[in-house]
């Protein structure tokens, strides 16, 4: 079935197209939702709305961009919605801006578990994770971020830095990234 | 993303491939959830009326055919305050309504025409003809005669008004609220119509403990007026009547005319002669025609016919059939996942139930019930019209890692942008329901019944199409159908009683297929849902 068959048919409230449409796109979107969600259930709670978002808004898609990218902006958004109402979530970003983070100029490897990451990701603040997903993942600007979120956008730009900085020593302290070289010795050795 | 440098965006990257190759499946709750609240709201709307209409049809039939005691007590006021004098309302009813209040206005109409009434003929002419006034204005006249002319029909011809023959027996106390005084107008009244007397006064071991005497000692007791209205009548007949509460005695006994003036002696049924002041009104007159279909009712109706427990039912019944598929993953089709129902765009179609049942009644409240029925189901898919291809339907293997598929012609896709076609399930099905009936409100004239049954049934013929392994074809494989199933059956229903003793039975019915459709060797599971408005009508095996 193509995806135009799809269209057509959620448009027409087929029973059979918006089936199929969901089991296209819910293992990815649902993905994304544990990325943002505390558990599991959380997750697909916030998959089912936004779902249900997708098929009774079907007709605003206007074939202008990827049918995967609009759906994920209607899940994150629902996501993003659904932490909003946690009062936890809103004061987890209320923190001073973060300065003289460093960044370690070792590539990463290549070859990790993508589930690692993923879990490594929830492992982080609420605060953190959201910016992190919003930014490096999913691809927002920070004033995109900060207007989603209802912060400034310095905000944003320091939780980044901040989540990005604890992301890498989970990852580091998990062994899915090796240990950084000493800083003195690579100096020691431009001498 | 300006600000991400070389390494943060490579860090960023491999953040982002990551994560996009993950991916986790969602619980079929997930879905059910979505399609739920796409989809269910017809359902929902349909359960809703079905309720409210049956809940409707049952009050109000209640209330139009068998009426609440409320609304019969309003009746029975009402009619017996413009039949009688007052006073007995006043004895008997003390509500405040303005029907009751109607009788204080005819009180003292009754009382002055009473002398009218003596004329030849009068007393059938004010049979026929009843009066009525009304104290609320809105009510009219024409409105309140309507209203009792559904309440009362009156014979052409009056009855024959029994007599009271009341005399005073000094040995026998009176009872309280009858005085002694045999020259008082309250202690011993007769009350006479045209061609009828009637004697009060005599104690109650004469009178005998009907109620219908205990009414009229009451009124004459409290009705000095009437009494003082209803001095030096002339009696054209005096009837004696035994009030003992027997079916025989309930017989009169006529006697030529004869004049009665007060404290004249008078003769009771027994012959014997007693002495008392004799008072006539036209009201106890009429309180005795009651009394008089009272006792008619009582002691001369036939009684009712005993009923059997012993039934027959006829019923057949329009029914639409839903159908859920489960099971089955699609062999051949990465896409898929879960149940096939979620795949295919179907909608039921009208059927229909015929059958009899034998029904034997248990209790007051329980029957149980045995029968035959035919059964026509039909369910439609949409689909597009296909070259014909060989398309394989998958089969469940004994060993359960093997799937096993066999091949047939298709007719139709379930997915693709041709030409839509509409594809029938046909059933065509044989069953035998056993269960019970419980009544759960109502009387023998208008009950609620729930019903419960079990249905074996045999699957004569269908004209039905499986759905190919991949989910994308349907083609016919009648060998893949389960011949022998058993079906559960929910119904409630209004049950009315007709005058001729057949009983009517309407409402909604919910038939479940309890075992799948196919064989156990095809992975899909499919149960029909049948909803269906049952019309019945019953009769008593003698």
């Amino acid at each position: 079935m193509t995806e135009e068959a799809i269209l057509q048919g959620c448009l027409k409230n087929s029973a059979a197209a918006q089936r199929e449409l969901y089991n296209r796109y819910s293992p990815k979107m649902l993905a994304v939702c544990y990325r943002f969600a505390h558990n599991r259930e959380d997750a697909e709670d916030m998959l089912q709305e936004g779902f249900i978002k997708v098929f009774s808004q079907m007709h605003t898609f206007q074939n202008k961009g990827a049918f995967e990218g609009w759906i994920r902006r209607i899940i994150v958004h629902t996501c993003i919605n659904n932490l909003k109402k946690n009062k936890r979530f809103n004061e987890s970003l209320d923190i001073v801006h973060a300065s003289g983070v460093q960044v370690r100029e070792e590539s990463v490897p290549s070859i990790v578990q993508a589930k690692q990451i993923v879990e490594c990701i929830r492992i982080l603040p609420i605060g953190y994770r959201t910016v992190l997903n919003l930014y490096a993942i999913e691809g927002y600007s920070h004033k995109e971020i900060a207007e989603m979120l209802d912060i400034e956008e310095s905000t944003s730009r320091s939780q980044y830095t901040r989540a990005k900085q604890m992301l890498e020593d989970i990852l580091i302290r998990k062994k899915i990234l090796p240990k950084p070289r000493e800083k003195s010795t690579w100096l020691f050795a431009i001498r | 993303m300006k600000e991400s440098n070389f390494y943060s965006e490579e860090f960023e990257q491999l953040l982002r491939e990551k994560t996009e190759q993950y991916k986790m499946y969602p619980s079929e709750k997930v879905w059910k959830g979505i399609h739920s609240s796409l989809h269910t709201k017809r359902k929902w709307f349909i359960t809703g009326m079905s309720l409210l209409i049956t809940g409707i049809l049952f009050f109000a039939g209640r209330e139009l055919l068998s009426p609440s005691k409320a609304e019969l007590a309003k009746r029975s006021a009402f009619t017996t305050h413009s039949l009688t004098d007052p006073a007995v309302a006043s004895d008997e009813n003390e509500s405040p309504s303005p029907l009751v209040a109607l009788s204080g206005q005819q009180r003292n109409i009754a009382s002055s025409q009473a002398s009218k009434r003596n004329a030849p003929g009068a007393d059938d002419r004010s049979y026929r003809e009843i009066n009525i006034r009304v104290s609320d204005p809105a009510k009219s006249q024409p409105d309140i005669s309507g209203m009792l002319s559904q309440v009362v029909s009156l014979p052409a011809e009056p009855p024959s008004i029994p007599l009271i023959a009341a005399v005073r027996m000094p040995q026998v106390s009176q009872p309280a609220g009858m005085t002694e005084d045999a020259g008082s107008a309250s202690a011993g009244p007769i009350a006479q119509t045209g061609r009828n007397v009637i004697a009060a006064g005599n104690p109650p071991a004469a009178m005998g403990s009907s109620p219908t005497t205990d009414r009229s000692l009451a009124f004459i007791s409290n009705s000095p007026a009437a009494a003082e209205n209803a001095k030096d009548i002339d009696l054209p007949t005096h009837v004696a009547r035994n009030n003992a509460p027997s079916k025989n005695n309930l017989a009169v006994t006529r006697s030529t005319t004869h004049s009665v003036k007060g404290n004249e002696t008078l003769v009771d049924s027994t012959g014997k002669t007693a002495s008392g002041k004799v008072v006539f009104t036209e009201a106890i007159a009429d309180q005795q025609r009651i009394n008089w279909l009272y006792d008619y009712a009582v002691y001369n109706m036939p009684a009712a016919a005993k009923r059997g427990r012993k039934y027959f039912q006829l019923y057949a019944s329009p029914t639409v059939t839903y159908r859920s598929l489960s099971g089955g993953q699609p062999s051949k089709n990465a896409f898929m996942y879960g149940d096939a129902t979620n795949y295919i765009d179907h909608k039921p179609s009208l059927g229909f139930e015929v059958g009899g049942t034998m029904m034997y009644r248990l209790t007051r409240n329980l029957t149980v019930t045995a029968g035959l029925q035919f059964n026509f189901s039909r369910n439609t898919m949409k689909a597009y019209a296909n070259k014909p291809l060989q398309p394989t339907t998958d089969l469940s293997s004994n060993y359960g890692y093997f799937v096993d598929t066999t091949m047939a012609r298709n007719t139709g896709t379930n997915f693709d942008s041709k030409a839509q076609v509409n594809l029938t399930n046909d059933f065509y099905q044989l069953s035998a329901p056993i269960g019970f009936e419980l009544r759960i409100m109502g009387n023998e004239r208008l009950q609620l019944n729930v019903s419960a049954t079990i249905q074996p049934s045999y699957l004569m013929n269908t004209n039905s199409y499986l759905l190919t392994g991949d989910y994308y074809n349907y083609v016919k494989g009648p060998g893949q159908f389960r011949r022998w199933n058993l079906y559960g059956g929910l119904e409630t229903f209004l049950s009315y009683r007709l005058p001729n003793g057949l009983r009517l039975q309407a409402g909604p019915e919910f038939r479940y297929q309890l075992l799948s459709s196919f064989n156990s060797s095809y992975p899909i599971q499919e149960h029909l849902k049948g909803y269906g408005f049952k019309i019945g009508i019953v009769k008593a095996i003698p």
